[in-house]
């Protein structure tokens, strides 16, 4: 089913059949953006029940006014941002303690299939802010416009092309460290 | 400006972030997770049953009988003020009922006629006698009684 097909359903109040048409093409998007993020395959799996239940729940509010795809991929992210903000005041940890337990849940995946060079680029992103690490992993991995991350996080291109420079040179310094 | 854009391909070479493989997905999932998510998503739709507990379910007539056990306590409270004020005097007067009973009781009855009548006049202003005889008492001049018979 394609956005169109998708949007046409929601505004003729078919939501059941347009919730079919995300889940049908967009779980296996959403759930690699996720993981990207949580690193733990069992963390995102938790998450996307959260987040179908988000954009069943919005579903009636979504006017088309934006694309589906950026609607869809802000539910997600806001969900992902909120689940690390409690994940850190939880374990009441410094981004830095946060960071590498994440690189330790890397190392300990039996899902991960990277080699060494992967292995260290995510542990390298999961060392940087939360916007930092969203605007990389957007701009990086899916290749999106700045123009839709801004959709997305509600940041202005300009202080988006900041981000993902600043994140851009880190992670290239870290690897580099170690590989060069 | 060619020597510009050969620097730039080198600066690309070396760059570690640009290598082909650094992209692709590095993570996997079980066999079959996908199709599973997807039939547990659809589920979403579904109407939920919410099992509600026994305390839930007792809420809102506890709260009714909280407030009506509130509003009693507090009637309570108010009637029981407004007799507590009657109650003293209630207890002066049968304590005077009391003492009157007592004294014809007890004394010669003209006694207790005397009684009374100082309790009825004990407000009352003495006669010029009184007086006269309370400032001869006192030592007051002559010329001050005399003034003051008048």
């Amino acid at each position: 089913m394609t956005d169109a097909e998708i949007k046409e359903l929601c505004q003729t109040c078919q939501y059941e059949q347009a919730f079919n048409g995300i889940v049908e093409s967009y779980t296996e998007r959403l759930y690699w953006h996720v993981r990207r993020f949580l690193c733990s395959h069992e963390d995102s799996n938790d998450k996307m029940q959260d987040i179908f239940v988000k954009i069943w729940k919005a579903l009636p509010e979504f006017r088309g006014e934006s694309g589906l795809y950026t609607w869809i991929y802000r539910i997600a992210t806001n969900e992902v941002l909120n689940h690390l903000r409690k994940k850190r005041i939880n374990a009441t940890m410094e981004i830095d303690s946060i960071s590498s337990s994440m690189a330790g849940i890397i190392d300990e995946d039996p899902y991960f299939n990277g080699n060494e060079l992967q292995r260290e680029l995510h542990k390298a992103i999961q060392m940087l802010p939360d916007k930092q690490k969203i605007v990389f992993c957007l701009r990086y991995f899916d290749e999106m416009k700045y123009d839709e991350i801004s959709e997305i996080t509600g940041t202005s291109v300009g202080a988006l092309k900041a981000s993902y420079h600043h994140a851009y040179n880190k992670i290239k310094e870290h690897l580099e460290t170690i590989f060069l | 400006m060619k020597m510009e854009s050969n620097r730039t391909m080198t600066e690309q070479e070396h760059d570690i972030l640009q290598s082909k493989d650094l992209k692709k997905m590095p993570y996997t999932v079980p066999e079959g997770y996908f199709e599973k998510l997807k039939a547990e998503a659809r589920k979403t739709t579904e109407p939920q049953y919410v099992p509600v507990g026994t305390w839930t379910r007792m809420a809102p007539y506890a709260a009714v009988a909280a407030m009506f056990l509130f509003i009693f306590t507090l009637g309570k409270i108010f009637i029981r003020e407004k007799p507590a004020i009657q109650g003293n005097n209630v207890e002066i007067l049968s304590e005077a009922a009391e003492l009157e009973d007592y004294l014809v009781f007890n004394h010669d009855i003209s006694d207790v006629a005397l009684y009374l009548a100082q309790e009825e006049d004990s407000y009352e202003i003495s006669d010029d006698e009184d007086i006269v005889e309370y400032l001869i008492y006192i030592g007051a001049s002559e010329e001050y009684v005399e003034y003051n018979k008048k």
